[in-house]
């Protein structure tokens, strides 16, 4: 994102707008968040402290989208419309589970 | 810049009256009729904030732009404490429940492009024939114009307390409902579309006969009734021929109302206006509507009523008045809208053509009208002219008693002084 123009910048922030606006009217946008960058992780049960799992790398989670599918296949395909790709980003896709007692 | 200095209470009070209805419609978008009360709640905030604001630094060199923002950074503040409690159920339920696109979408409801839309959506809602008459006027004005309860009592001539519970049922039915914040379609739309003629039809009617409310409220109201009737005609829904003949109708009415009333507040008759005070420009947006509406097929009563106030506005002078052409147009009008009030109308354009006996004879014996003080005016008014003196005392003396308001009561007083 830092490399681009201003103008390729907006251009950007439109195509995330168009796309999740899109979700939304499908009625496939159920929720989400942008995260922040700075994280700590807390392990183990002596509870330690660190900055984050990604902290020596230029890899960050930017933040989580909950999409309504069919099964984990839609759900991939829904993704490859994510504007992250246009900045050479990355998704994961992961079904909610359902836990059973 | 450094921005207008100047009062800015007198601002905030201008700004209010333009700018508090599209932000009131812009963020029912977000919250929906259900929660108008929310949207409410941040306008007024907004203002009483640049009220604070501006009279300590200077009131910024685009007002409205400042007022914009404010009002999106409370609506903001608002869902970010709240999203996690409730639920909006309205088209952008899910978008404003994300930091991702809250922000888009607010911009969205607020921008140039939607604005008039949202406008036009809160027109249909005020307009919900399951809201009684009273209350549709009373929402309208408080809604889309920003009047507040002491000025629609004024202009409607209640009491504000009466005003209130007007607009509390209103919210209530609103609610009880689930309406959603939407123009209807179809046929829902056909109907609707009349309840908004007639409540924009009414809402004008209130400010030009409101005789005695102060003339900057009855001047609003007309302007409010045209600026919404305008919106209507912009829009694709709207941009029809009626909706044209209508604001003929407002425009040519409007363009007299300086002249109708005196310094004292009472009423000036047509025939003693001094015409030189008629609006020129309103009579000539008059006659360009006029031109508009008269397409498509469907002739209605705003079209000849319109025309008829176009004949009016023409005539340089009362007695100039083209009556024939008048009567003709009375003669459809009974047609299309066959009411007693009509015909108590086109007797007094029989009374200037033909003669005063062959007036009375079309009304003496109308019932329904026993309770509407302007038919025993005009008997009043016709047995003056007949010499029929105790006939005309009685007629005036039964208006009279059928008048709240004091300015008519004064025309009809120095009526009966003049006998």
């Amino acid at each position: 994102m830092s490399n681009l123009s201003e103008e390729e910048k907006q251009k950007h922030l439109q195509s995330w707008g168009n796309w999740m606006r899109g979700l939304s009217d499908k009625g496939q946008f159920l929720g989400g968040e942008p995260l922040g960058k700075e994280a700590r992780v807390i392990k183990g049960n002596k509870k330690i402290v660190t900055d984050g799992p990604y902290a020596e790398s230029k890899e960050m989670i930017g933040g989580y989208l909950i999409i309504k599918a069919g099964d984990i296949n839609e759900a991939t395909e829904i993704s490859k419309g994510c504007p992250i790709f246009e900045t050479n980003g990355i998704t994961e896709v992961r079904e909610i589970h359902h836990m059973e007692f | 810049m450094s921005g207008f200095t100047g009062n800015a209470d007198l601002m905030v009070d201008h700004l209010f009256r333009h700018e508090s209805g599209r932000m009131v419609s812009a963020l029912t978008r977000i919250f929906g009729l259900s929660h108008i009360e929310i949207a409410e709640d941040i306008v007024q905030d907004t203002f009483l904030k640049a009220l604070k604001d501006w009279r300590f630094n200077n009131i910024p060199p685009n007002p409205q732009a400042w007022l914009y923002k404010a009002a999106k950074n409370k609506t903001i503040d608002y869902l970010r404490h709240q999203k996690h409690v409730h639920d909006f159920e309205t088209e952008s339920g899910s978008l404003i429940k994300s930091e991702w696109t809250m922000f888009a979408e607010i911009n969205n409801v607020f921008s140039d492009k939607e604005i008039n839309d949202n406008q036009l959506r809160m027109i249909f809602a005020s307009c919900n024939p399951l809201l009684p008459m009273e209350s549709r006027i009373a929402f309208t004005l408080k809604t889309l114009c920003g009047f507040n309860a002491r000025e629609i009592a004024k202009a409607l001539l209640t009491t504000e307390v009466n005003i209130n519970k007007r607009l509390t049922r209103a919210k209530q039915k609103l609610r009880d409902n689930h309406l959603k914040f939407d123009i209807p379609q179809g046929e829902e739309l056909e109907a609707r579309i009349e309840s908004v003629y007639r409540v924009l039809y009414l809402l004008f009617n209130e400010g030009y006969s409101a005789a005695e409310a102060e003339s900057f409220i009855r001047k609003d109201v007309c302007a409010e009734a045209i600026r919404l009737t305008e919106i209507l005609s912009e829009n694709a829904i709207g941009n029809k021929p009626k909706t044209f003949a209508l604001l003929a109708l407002m425009c040519f009415q409007a363009a007299r109302l300086d002249a109708r009333i005196d310094d004292k507040g009472y009423i000036i008759l047509l025939k003693k206006q001094n015409r030189s005070l008629w609006n020129k420009t309103l009579i000539a947006r008059g006659l360009e509507y006029l031109s508009k509406s008269a397409q498509g097929d469907e002739l209605s009563e705003y079209h000849i009523e319109a025309a008829i106030a176009s004949y009016h506005s023409s005539s340089a002078s009362f007695g100039e008045t083209n009556w024939a052409e008048i009567l003709n147009l009375y003669d459809i009008l009974i047609k299309i809208k066959p009411s007693p009030v009509t015909i108590l109308n086109r007797s007094i354009v029989i009374a200037e053509l033909k003669s005063i006996k062959e007036a009375l004879n079309e009304i003496k014996d109308i019932k329904e009208l026993d309770q509407y003080y302007l038919f025993h005016a005009t008997l009043g008014e016709f047995y003056t002219r007949l010499n029929r003196i105790s006939d005309a005392k009685e007629q005036y003396k039964k208006a009279l008693k059928l008048i709240s308001s004091p300015a008519e009561k004064n025309l009809i007083k120095q009526k009966l002084l003049k006998i």
